[in-house]
């Protein structure tokens, strides 16, 4: 009886392992409905038994998304399947991360979708996904303040207008106007096109000039639309009833709060011509990761995500516009007028460019727009600037594809950092070999117990610095690695755009202009501090150590929603005393926006002078002071001869690190200028981020690691000299 | 040079915590005459208001009432840049940064002197202090005594019209101490200047001083030339705090005639009857029967200081300190104590010294 309870004890597990069916990962970056949507359909094909696999979710945030998939599929990680818009698929497609699923699929069951919706996931012929949903902007208006929809630009502008009052705040339109996305519907609507006959890229054309002076007129003539607008603020504005009307896309029906009384309707026609605006599609489409290991199931379970159940229920619950055109009749336009409309959308957009070189196409074009919108160039200069851009970032592009030499470069990485510390070790055990029998074991148990944090350095810091250095000599194209030497630091220090030497002195004038305040500012309040007869002082200390305790980048982003033009605080505020800003756009001008990052980083660096001045200054006997007093000496030759000598010794590592800080202050610039106007505020840190991610093909990191490694030069360089002259300031001293 | 007068000087501080309690009196009155060139030494315990009072004449106080005149100026409210006198701090108060030279030498530069003079008065200050070679040095460099002599070397070369000193030895070890304070009096000698010196040490004020002023809580409590308040100290208070070692206290009650306490008798004493304190210096406090007897003693400890051995104990129910003249009694021997007249010091039962 008990050999038979131990075989069913046995039997159990094996016979759970022989059920556990093979997992497909699905990744995806659906929120609110459309996950509930997702969910609830991937639950119930769980349970259906005779699926020959479960399918396991992740939910990832969009942003982060992207770089996930193009980082993790190359290495051999990454889901099964997942689920993304389309534009990113060209470099996707060129770094072999999708499968092709011609003869994967049957032909006929692609033409239960949109035919608009398909052609976007095809790249140099070849089908690379299953559409899914599509997304493109509409007009979104409130019934309560607009009766009868505009149907022509004009028409718009009029109704706008009605609705528009400066004082209050209403806006009769609001739009992202400053990013390229959103304003490609007027761009199309005029007949322009990024790319020419040839495929290569043109945007210095008449028709987007002529959108462009559109876009101006409707935010600097006819006032009718605010400036410096973002996603949550056209939601925001919605919601208050603040905006009349809107372009933007579905989501914001999920965000708006039940009870708003919206209506979508298609977007006008551009008076005088016989075009309608015509905006970015997105096709979201679910993917195939060429590297996994189960492309079978996974194929099934994408097909079986695309068809027409899920669809169903993903229009139904997850309340999206589906790709499959045969579940909208399921769906009467009474109970989804607005879902209804943007499909009526659909037949005028046009999908956005999924060829790699589309991606260097945004930053520009976002810059031109700002130019324009702010009434800094017009918008033939402005084309002509980003034209110029492109045609320089786009020629890296276009890589030969020859096979590099030298595929195995961490390996080289490695080598070197391991040889590094090898050689390391080697000269800690000569200087041990020499020392003493006894106090050979006394440094033995000192290594001993400082091993695991050497190892730790070693693998946290050493490694991912070598590694950093190394990648510079090298040029990334999807995954790819050719070995270029010095090609990198060449190119840069060249000045291939000029913009190097800029940056460089930008960013030294920033860091000198800062630490200066900082000083002054945190010196002046320590000094203020340090007299016993002040009330409350330990309040004062508390307070005003608050923007230092704050992070960073909370703090860049008040900042930022405090410069806004027509609806900061700052314009506000100065135009109350006096001054003329009501509407200034702080971000427009170089000398504003670098003012902007300086007064938001002032307000974060002086805390920390003044806490280091304020320690210094108690550590100052008073009876030096008594003693100069009774010389004869004025406050201010105390200043000089007693208090300043006395403060150096801790001043000094307080300015270097101060001033190194503020040299690679990403966050509050960013955050707060962005690097606009046209990358005039960039410091060296925020170019070589947007080396490693707005430009190159798939991301050039070698470039970005270059420039890394020039800044590391830099400081320290600067570290070495300061260190020296503190150095003879110490013996001077002494 | 000048005079520094003290009229109706009285000094309080408020407490800034405490808003609604009473000012604590640091100074409580002060009427004061110093000469031109004299030098004062105020002696008391802490918290007595000496250095307040040296404060005060320096402007790093301001009195709360009354005038303070250096000279024939009344210099209540000015600065203390203005009032051109010098001060030697307890803590040296060197600047560390600069040189012994820029340390002497700043007083005069922050008044713009012409570098010249500059030089040959830091040059002929150093020479006096004995400091020529170490001019380059910074303080860090020096020894204790010599940082004194640094901060001295600061004050006498503005050549001021007063020297302030603030218990300059304390922080100094015994043996230097010693040469310090001898080299303080041959300054002193030379510079002939007016100087007010605050010590809590009863020795500097009688080796340094021409005249003497012992202050407790606040109030002078007698003043006058050191050997002066030594032989004939006003109250029981400047008994106990001038002479090492301390006076020996008794208590008595006088009968017009005489004087009884505790086990001893004392004959021709004419005051007036009632409660008496009678005084003895362990110096006039002898061992043996020769004079007044003061009853026995029995010995505790017996110190030998070298030139002179003193032995102490209880006599009548308190503690009591009498010399050895001949054999050192044993600890724990019982020994006879006699004074002479002269060795009495009588006071009331408020402590205000009576002629016998």
């Amino acid at each position: 009886m008990r050999r038979l309870w131990l075989l069913a004890l046995l039997l159990i597990p094996t016979l759970a392992m022989a059920q556990e069916r093979p997992k497909i990962v699905l990744w995806h970056a659906y929120r609110g409905s459309e996950r509930q949507a997702l969910e609830q359909l991937v639950t119930e094909r769980n349970q259906d038994t005779k699926v020959p696999y479960t399918i396991e979710l992740l939910s990832i945030p969009y942003d982060a998304l992207v770089d996930k998939i193009t980082a993790a599929v190359p290495r051999g990680r990454g889901p099964d399947i997942f689920i993304f818009a389309h534009d990113t698929m060209g470099d996707w497609a060129e770094a072999g991360i999708l499968l092709p699923l011609e003869g994967k699929v049957e032909p006929t069951f692609l033409k239960h979708f949109f035919p608009q919706t398909v052609e976007p996931l095809l790249y140099r012929q070849q089908l690379y996904a299953l559409p899914l949903a599509f997304k493109s902007t509409a007009l979104v208006y409130r019934t309560d303040l607009i009766k009868t929809p505009p149907t022509t630009t004009d028409e718009m502008i009029t109704l706008a207008k009605a609705n528009t009052n400066a004082e209050t705040g209403k806006y009769g339109l609001v739009y992202e106007n400053a990013l390229f996305y959103f304003h490609a519907t007027w761009l199309f609507g005029f007949g322009g096109s990024i790319f020419n006959s040839e495929g290569r890229v043109d945007v210095n054309t008449a028709p987007i000039a002529q959108s462009l002076k559109f876009a101006a007129r409707l935010a600097l003539t006819e006032k009718v639309v605010p400036q410096e607008v973002n996603g949550s603020l056209v939601t925001a504005l919605l919601q208050q009833g603040q905006a009349a009307m809107a372009i933007t896309g579905p989501w914001v029906l999920a965000d708006l709060e039940a009870n708003v009384p919206i209506a979508v309707v298609p977007l006008p026609m551009i008076s005088g011509t016989q075009n309608r605006a015509r905006p970015f599609m997105t096709s979201e489409a679910v993917y195939v990761n060429a590297k996994g290991t189960r492309i079978p199931l996974a194929v099934d379970a994408a097909q079986w995500l695309a068809d027409e159940h899920s669809a169903l229920v993903r229009l139904k619950v997850g309340r999206q516009p589906v790709a499959y055109e045969s579940a909208w009749e399921s769906l009467p336009r009474a109970d989804a007028p607005a879902l209804h409309a943007f499909k009526d959308q659909l037949k005028d957009t046009f999908p956005t460019p999924n060829t790699p070189a589309m991606k260097s196409v945004w930053s520009p074009m976002d810059n031109a727009l700002n130019l324009v919108l702010h009434g800094s160039a017009t918008p033939e200069e402005a084309l002509k600037e980003a034209q110029g851009k492109l045609e320089n970032v786009i020629a890296k592009v276009d890589v030969p594809k020859e096979e590099g030499p030298f595929t195995g470069f961490y390996l080289l990485m490695t080598f070197l950092g391991a040889a590094t510390l090898i050689w390391g070790f080697g000269q800690v055990q000569g200087a041990r070999a020499s020392a003493h029998l006894y106090e050979g074991r006394i440094t033995r148990l000192a290594y001993l117990y400082s091993f695991p944090a050497l190892i730790a350095m070693a693998v946290l810091t050493f490694v991912p610095f070598l590694i950093g250095i190394g990648m510079g000599f090298f040029r990334h194209t999807y995954g790819r690695w050719d070995f270029v030497g010095l090609a990198n630091y060449r190119d840069l220090l060249s000045g291939a755009d000029g913009r190097f030497f800029y940056t460089l002195t930008h960013t030294f004038v920033w860091t000198i202009i800062n630490v200066a305040l900082h000083v002054s500012i945190g010196l002046a309040l320590a000094l203020l501090l340090n007299r016993p007869s002040l009330r409350g002082r330990t309040i004062y200390r508390v307070l005003l150590i608050i923007p230092w305790a704050v992070p960073s980048y909370i703090t860049a982003l008040i900042w930022k929603g405090m410069f806004h033009p027509e609806l900061g605080a700052v314009n506000e505020v100065l135009a109350r005393v006096g001054f003329n800003t009501k509407g200034m756009s702080w971000m427009a001008d170089a000398l504003t926006a670098f003012s902007a990052n300086l007064i938001t980083n002032t307000w974060l660096g002086f805390p920390f002078m003044m806490v280091v001045s304020l320690g210094a200054l108690q550590s100052i006997s008073p009876d030096l002071y008594e003693a100069a007093r009774l010389d004869g000496a004025s406050k201010w030759q105390q200043f000089r001869h007693i208090t300043l000598p006395l403060l150096r010794p801790a001043l000094v590592p307080a300015v270097l690190l101060g001033s190194v800080w503020t040299f690679n202050q990403f966050n509050v610039v960013y955050l707060v200028s962005g690097g606009q106007p046209d990358g005039k505020t960039d410091l060296l840190v925020t170019d070589a981020f947007r080396w490693a991610f707005e430009r190159g093909p798939g991301g050039a990191f070698g470039m970005s690691a270059a420039y890394s490694t020039l800044i590391f030069l830099i400081l320290l360089g600067y570290t070495l000299f300061l260190n020296r002259m503190t150095g003879s300031l110490d013996k001077a001293l002494e | 040079m000048a005079s520094i007068s003290f009229k109706g000087v009285a000094k309080s501080f408020a407490d800034p915590a405490k808003k609604h309690a009473a000012p604590k009196v640091v100074v409580a009155r002060l009427d004061l005459e110093i000469a031109d060139g004299e030098f004062v030494v105020l002696v008391g315990p802490s918290g007595c208001g000496k250095s307040t009072t040296l404060r005060m004449i320096a402007g790093l106080e301001e009195p709360t009432s009354g005038e303070l005149f250096i000279g024939n100026t009344r210099v209540n409210g000015m600065q203390p840049g203005d009032r051109d006198v010098a001060m030697v701090f307890q803590s040296y108060a060197l600047y560390p940064h600069m040189s012994v030279f820029e340390n002497i030498a700043f007083g005069l530069r922050v008044r713009k002197m012409a570098d010249p003079e500059v030089q040959t008065r830091v040059k002929e200050a150093a020479d006096i202090l004995g400091l020529t070679e170490l001019l380059h040095r910074k303080p860090n460099q020096l020894s204790g005594g010599q940082r004194q002599r640094v901060a001295m070397g600061r004050a006498i070369v503005r050549q001021p019209k007063a020297f302030l000193f603030d218990e300059p030895l304390s922080n100094l070890d015994a043996k230097l101490r010693g040469e310090v304070r001898a080299q303080i009096a041959r300054l002193r000698r030379k510079l002939n200047t007016t100087t007010v010196y605050v010590t809590h040490d009863q020795v500097e004020a009688m080796t340094l001083a021409d005249r003497v002023v012992v202050m407790n809580d606040g109030y002078v409590q007698q003043m006058g030339a050191p050997m002066e308040v030594y032989r004939k100290p006003a109250n029981r208070f400047v008994a106990g705090f001038l002479g090492t070692p301390t006076m020996n206290f008794l208590s008595a009650k006088a009968d017009g005639v005489g004087a009884k306490g505790q086990g001893f008798k004392l004959d021709n004493i004419r005051v007036p009857p009632g409660d008496l304190t009678v005084g003895i210096r362990p110096q006039q406090a002898v061992i043996g029967d020769d004079g007044q007897g003061l009853g026995d003693m029995d010995v505790e400890v017996v110190e030998r200081l070298g030139a002179e051995t003193y032995a102490l104990g209880q006599l009548g129910g308190v503690h009591f300190t009498a010399r050895v003249l001949g054999a050192e009694p044993a600890p724990g021997a019982r020994v006879p104590v006699n004074v002479q007249n002269e060795g009495l010091h009588l006071f009331d039962s408020r402590g205000v010294r009576l002629e016998a």
